[in-house]
This record gives C-alpha cells, sequence and structure tokens, in this order.
C-alpha cells in the first residue's frame, strides 16, 4: 500500500479543503513526506484522519477513556459559523496497492444546535482503478476491502503515536492474542487454518458415520476423541472469556488511576505503583518463560533422582567386572561341557566327587549365564554413559532453578514496594482517595486469581491436546485393523492424516516466521540502537504468542531494564521485520505513518532511524513537533536524499490550521537549532 | 496463492494427502470453512476410490 493523496475537509483545526500529497517510492530515491507542526497545529488531527477515513475509527489508542461525543471531528468554527445548519467533513485518500488504484472518501454531517454538537456518518465510497477503468465497490464490501490491505488488527504497526509504540513491547494477553491474529493475517496463513478447521470436520462427520457402523473398540476410541475435543474446545472459550475479563478489569484499572491522579499529593505514588507493576509483569513472564525452560528439562531432571541407584548399579558391575567374574573367564558353555564330558581342556579326566570337580561347580555357580553376562555388560556401557551426563543435567538443572529463584525474589521485592506504595497511597488523608484504592486493589486481585485459572487452564489444553495425538494414533490403528478393505474407513484415515499433515506444516510454518521475523527485527535493532545499546543488547526474540523479549549480551531476558527509547527502537524493529517477512522481500509494502517519533530518542537513536528507516520502509510519513525535528536533524535528513516533501501546519487567523507546502530547500530556515531551546 | 515453503513442506507426505491438503488451501483462499468441507467430501471420496484401485 502506497498512499499518495489525502484530501480534508472541515476536519477537527482544518477549515475548508487542504490537501496532502505524499511522496511515493516511484518519484526516485525520495520517499519520505515530513509534517511538520508545533503541538496543538493539527498533527494528531492528520493521523486521526487517516484512521478515521481507513477505518471509520474515531478513536485514537491515546484518547484513553475520552467518552465518543467529546472526540467531535467537524471544524468548530465552521459549526459555530453554520449554527444549526450541517456541516460536511471528510477526508478522501488515494491509495495504490498491488498495481490497482483506490480512492476511498468517508464523511459525516454535523450540526452545533445551541451548546449542543451532532456528528453522523454521511457517507462511505470506494472506487476502484484497474486496468485504466474505474469502479465503485459496493458499501457493503468497502470494509472488507480496506482489511484485506490493511488488516485493522495490525494497524497500529504502521500507523502509529511513536511514543506510545512501545506499548508494543507490554502487550498484555488479550492484546497478543489479537495482534497474532493480525500477524497471522499478514502473513497469509489464514487460509491454512481454515483448511486445518475444514478437513478436521471432514474427518469429524466420516468418524460418526464410522461409530454408527463399526465395532466396538473403535466407537470407544472414537466417542474418548470426541469427549476430549470438546473439553478443548470448552478450555479455548474459557480462555477466551478470561482474557475478556483481565481486559475489563485492566480497563477499570486504568481509569481508577484517572480518577487517582486528581489526587496531587500521591501522584508521585501513582506513578511509582504504575512502573513497579509494569516490573512486575516483566518479571511474571520471565517466571513463566524460566517455568516453560524447566518443564522441558524435567526428564533429565527426573534421572538426577535414580543417580545414586544409578552409580550404585555400575559400581556393582564394574567391580565384577574388575574382578573377571562379568564376562567370567571361562565361558558358562564350556564349563558345562567339561562337567559333561568328564574331561578337562588339557585331556585329563575329571571324575565326580574329585577336587577338580567340586572346583568346577564352584565356578559353574559363580557364573552367570551368556545372556546375562551380555545384558550386565550392556547395562554396564548404558550406565557408563549415562552417568557422564548427570554433573551436566545437575548444573543445568541448577542453573534454572536458581534462575528461578531469582526471578521470585525480584518479584518478592516488587511485592514487597508495591504493598509500602499502596500503604502510602491508601493512608492518604482523602478518604475517596483510599475508597478508590481499595477497589483497585480489589480488581488487581481479580486479575491475579483470572491470570492463575488462565494458566491452569492452558495447562489442562495442553494435555488434553497430547492426549488427542494419542488418542488419534491408537484411532488410526484400530481403523486400520477394522476396516481394511472398508471404503469408509479409509476416507476416515485419509482426512485424519491430511488433517495431521496440516498441523505438521503449520506449526512448522509459524515457526520458522517467528524465527525469520526475530531475526530480522535483530539485524535491525542492531543498526538502529546506539553504540551503548549494541554493546548490552544482542538480540530480540518474538516467543510463541508474539510477545517480544530482548536478550542481553549473556542472552539472558534483559526486557525489563531496557530504556523507554530502546522499547521504541526495538517496537520500529519488530514492526520494519514483521513488514518485511510479511512481503518476502527487503522493502516493507506498507506506508511507516509516524506521530511524533523522535520525543523519547537520544540524537544517536535519531540519526540511525533517519538513515535506515528510509532503506526498508517504502514510504515514510513523519509527523514532528519542532522540539524533535531541528535543523540537525533535517540536515541529516537532506544528505540521505530521501527527503521529497516538507509540509508546515501554520495557524491561521481565525484559530484553524493550514497545511502549507514548503520547499525543502527551504527548510533549514523554519526550523530551529537544538540551541534555541536552552 | 499458496506459499513455495507450505508446498515443500507437503512434499513429504503421501500423494493423496498432498493433493487434499492442497485443495483444502486453495479452497479455503476463497470459501468459508463450512462451504469448504462440503466441497473436501467429494476429494475425499475420489482419493479413496483412487487408493482402491491402487492397491487392486
Amino acid at each position: 500500500m502506497i498512499l499518495h493523496k489525502m484530501t480534508v475537509e472541515n476536519f477537527r483545526q482544518f477549515r475548508g479543503k487542504h490537501v496532502l500529497e505524499f511522496v511515493t517510492p516511484s518519484q526516485g530515491k525520495a520517499n519520505v513526506t515530513v509534517i511538520f507542526g508545533e503541538n496543538g497545529r493539527g498533527k494528531t488531527g492528520l493521523f486521526r484522519a487517516i484512521m478515521f477515513c481507513l477505518f471509520g475509527e474515531r478513536r485514537l489508542s491515546q484518547d484513553g477513556d475520552v467518552p465518543l461525543e467529546e472526540l467531535q471531528l467537524v471544524n468548530i468554527s465552521a459549526l459555530v459559523e453554520y449554527l444549526g445548519q450541517p456541516v460536511l467533513t471528510s477526508v478522501e485518500l488515494e491509495f495504490t496497492h498491488r498495481e490497482q488504484s483506490y480512492s476511498l472518501r468517508r464523511a459525516i454531517r454535523g450540526m452545533k444546535d445551541g451548546e449542543q454538537i451532532f456528528e453522523e456518518d454521511y457517507e462511505k465510497r470506494l472506487f476502484l482503478t484497474s486496468d485504466g477503468n474505474t469502479k465503485p465497490v459496493p458499501a457493503t464490501e468497502v470494509d472488507n476491502i480496506i482489511n484485506n490491505i490493511l488488516d485493522r488488527r495490525v494497524k497500529d504497526y504502521f500507523l502509529f503515536d511513536g511514543e506510545k509504540i512501545e506499548r508494543l513491547t507490554r502487550a498484555s494477553i488479550e492484546q497478543r492474542r489479537e495482534i497474532s491474529a493480525g500477524i497471522r493475517n499478514l502473513l497469509n496463513v489464514d487460509a491454512l487454518e481454515t483448511a486445518i478447521k475444514a478437513i478436521g470436520r471432514v474427518a469429524k462427520s466420516l468418524e460418526s458415520e464410522l461409530s454408527n457402523s463399526s465395532h466396538e473398540e473403535l466407537s470407544k476410541l472414537l466417542k474418548r476423541l470426541g469427549d476430549n475435543e470438546d473439553a478443548q474446545g470448552r478450555f479455548r472459550k474459557r480462555l477466551d472469556e478470561l482474557a475478556d475479563e483481565i481486559r475489563l478489569a485492566r480497563q477499570e484499572i486504568d481509569k481508577t488511576d484517572k480518577e487517582l491522579d486528581k489526587f496531587n499529593e500521591i501522584r508521585h505514588w501513582l506513578e511509582r505503583r504504575k512502573s513497579l507493576e509494569l516490573e512486575l509483569r516483566d518479571q511474571e513472564q520471565q517466571v513463566e518463560d524460566a517455568l516453560k525452560e524447566m518443564r522441558n528439562i524435567v526428564c533429565k531432571a527426573t534421572s538426577l533422582i535414580v543417580a545414586p541407584t544409578v552409580i550404585k548399579v555400575f559400581e556393582h558391575i564394574d567391580q565384577q567386572k574388575q574382578k573377571g567374574e562379568i564376562p567370567s573367564e571361562i565361558r558358562r558353555d564350556l564349563i558345562e561341557r567339561i562337567l559333561e564330558e568328564q574331561k578337562c581342556i588339557c585331556g585329563s579326566k575329571i571324575c565326580v566327587g574329585s577336587d577338580a570337580y567340586s572346583h568346577i561347580i564352584d565356578w559353574l555357580e559363580r557364573t552367570s549365564d551368556v545372556k546375562t553376562q551380555d545384558a550386565a555388560l550392556n547395562l554396564w556401557r548404558y550406565l557408563s554413559e549415562v552417568r557422564n551426563h548427570f554433573s551436566d543435567d545437575a548444573d543445568l538443572v541448577e542453573k534454572r532453578l536458581q534462575q528461578y529463584g531469582n526471578i521470585r525474589s525480584t518479584i518478592a521485592n516488587i511485592n514487597r514496594n508495591l504493598e509500602n506504595v499502596s500503604t502510602q497511597i491508601g493512608t492518604s488523608e482523602r478518604q475517596d482517595a483510599t475508597k478508590l484504592d481499595d477497589h483497585r486493589k480489589l480488581l488487581q486481585d481479580n486479575i491475579i486469581s483470572l491470570e492463575a485459572e488462565a494458566r491452569n487452564i492452558q495447562g489442562q489444553l495442553e494435555q488434553r491436546v497430547q492426549g488427542n495425538e494419542r488418542l488419534r494414533a491408537s484411532l488410526k490403528e484400530e481403523k486400520m485393523k477394522v476396516g481394511r478393505n472398508d471404503e469408509l474407513s479409509r476416507r476416515s484415515i485419509l482426512a485424519r492424516d491430511t488433517q495431521d499433515a496440516l498441523e505438521d506444516v503449520y506449526k512448522q510454518f509459524t515457526r520458522e516466521i517467528k524465527d525469520l521475523i526475530g531475526e530480522s527485527a535483530t539485524q535491525l535493532f542492531q543498526v538502529l540502537l546506539d553504540k551503548e545499546g549494541r554493546e548490552n543488547l544482542r538480540s530480540i526474540v518474538v516467543n510463541a504468542d508474539y510477545s517480544l523479549q530482548v536478550l542481553d549480551r549473556y542472552k539472558k531476558p534483559f526486557l525489563a531494564n531496557i530504556s523507554a527509547g530502546q522499547r521504541q527502537i526495538m517496537s520500529i524493529s519488530f514492526i520494519a521485520a514483521l513488514a518485511k517477512t510479511a512481503a518476502r522481500g527487503d522493502k516493507i509494502e506498507i506506508p511507516l505513518f509516524m506521530d511524533t517519533p523522535f520525543g523519547r530518542l537520544s540524537y544517536e537513536h535519531r540519526q540511525n532511524l533517519i538513515n535506515q528507516v528510509p532503506l526498508f520502509a517504502s514510504q515514510w510519513i513523519l509527523l514532528a513537533t519542532d522540539t524533535e525535528f531541528r535543523r540537525q536533524e533535517a540536515q541529516l535528513l537532506k544528505r540521505s536524499e530521501t527527503w521529497g516533501k516538507f509540509f508546515i501546519l501554520r495557524l491561521t487567523k481565525d484559530g484553524n490550521t493550514e497545511i502549507v507546502e514548503q520547499d525543502i530547500n527551504s527548510a533549514l530556515a523554519v526550523l530551529r537549532d537544538e540551541e534555541d531551546y536552552q | 496463492m499458496i506459499s513455495d515453503k507450505i508446498i515443500e513442506k507437503l512434499s513429504k507426505y503421501p500423494d493423496e494427502v498432498q493433493e487434499l491438503a492442497t485443495q483444502a488451501i486453495r479452497l479455503s483462499e476463497s470459501f468459508s470453512e463450512a462451504a469448504v468441507a462440503e466441497q473436501l467430501q467429494t476429494v475425499v471420496r475420489r482419493l479413496a476410490k483412487q487408493q482402491e484401485g491402487d492397491s487392486q
């Protein structure tokens, strides 16, 4: 998707019609458009315009819980001038995607009546131009087409508020689920998922036919499989419900925090609590990761339980080996032959009852049979190998336990600090603050128990999934036995085999994609980080649930300790890697539309972004304030030869904003130096 | 459009499984889960008959 032109009319601060023509990649090396404006000039208004036009959304993530009726889109001065009459507000976006041109227009009508302002949807229109022919798209299909071009679940990855993007690294369980669905769509694995479900449906219906017609064992297995799958469905449903409940509780906490924020005397404590809670969530994530790792090494750990017995048995056989009892110096079959023939190997006769005969009987009793000896020797070899691993395994287990213990003790510390902070907030003289805080505590406790339930159900679900695999294997065997020549069984086996194959391919494919995104994000991260960051931080890891982790130079999780700026760089690296992977190429096929991205970044980080983003993004639209886009940044961008267009958002006499295009060669005259702010 | 990677990964499975899986993905690109399942029933029947013919 490449944005060509945006026209806003009577939208927010923009009275009348204003046009922005973005620089597009077809115009040579340049692909960066800078829209510059001081705070309050309408940068976020333009960001809002794009979100409104593409997705019909009026609320941005930064709006929090501001009531929708307060988020007016129609220009106020137009409403005042035409008091009591409708004013039309529209945003029109022209863009291309995969060699097709689109023109999307969304409009609303507003009216001011006394003190009240009313707004209503007016128009949503999409025109598609392909091979020179333009045709309107039916209104019912518009949202679907736009969603296929840019999935609304991942829109925040590409059209974002720079300072808020670091939240990507702190995504909650429910956000991660949403993100993962969006990413899967972006990577085109939706069809694979539907295929798995559809073939599963076929297999189930064939099995239901089979269970009516075939024998008892098969019916039993089919019933168990059905029960198991039903249980999985119930667990998944409950997990979704829990995610919803957790999301609502978090929203309620945010609301309560906003209320509490009004009490100045405890504001400091509230901020401290927020940062401690974020730290706690990071640590809890680390505990979960550590537990997962521990589960993986549990097989090795169990072998340590039998270590003393293994060593004892090994030493016993070894002693016998040293003594020459195993293998015995003389084979048992040879002794038996001597006794039977009563003749020594040297030829002399051995009579029953003689000393020699008694000695040989002694030998026979001490000598075990060949099979036992071979088994003992094999056991000796095996135990010798196992014994060698004990020390490595013990080290590994100890290391993991220590790591787990450290995280738990950090969590205990954070909890102590949190309790202290809560006491400070709770003992505030303001009774209403205390009540709010009690309410908050209840919500927080509720979240903890909901998350515990979610973890428990997740564990049960995993067990059921494993059980399913075993049941399917038994079922397949049974089907083969029952109906080697039966067509219904063959169909059923084929359907299940195909479902298994597709599930297997899906697992491999998504794992590879995640690794690929991780590698690509790491490469970009290394290029975008400043020198200090490069020394301390090594790689970005995309976890199974699409949460992110950063590893330090010792390959230890380090996310909890990185700065907000580094989180921002990490998020941008991930976004770029994700888009590159989806595009299966080097360039991101989606525009990066960033609102005030430099605020928290050091100069070196800004420098790296300015030099690198235009290389991996096909289009970069930058909304920047005067404090973050100064002469230094402009000079850098100019030198890179990627800067194509420059717009200034200027205050008009009537308090609105106009968009003025400025030649980039004269941009420096408008901008200020860093010193000007000191 | 099925990704080459997916086709490559499917290639290690028996011919009938490959064919059914490929058809399932192709159909899923344009139809709903229920519609795909409906159409796959016919494909499964054909492939099972084919298997029977091959084994005789």
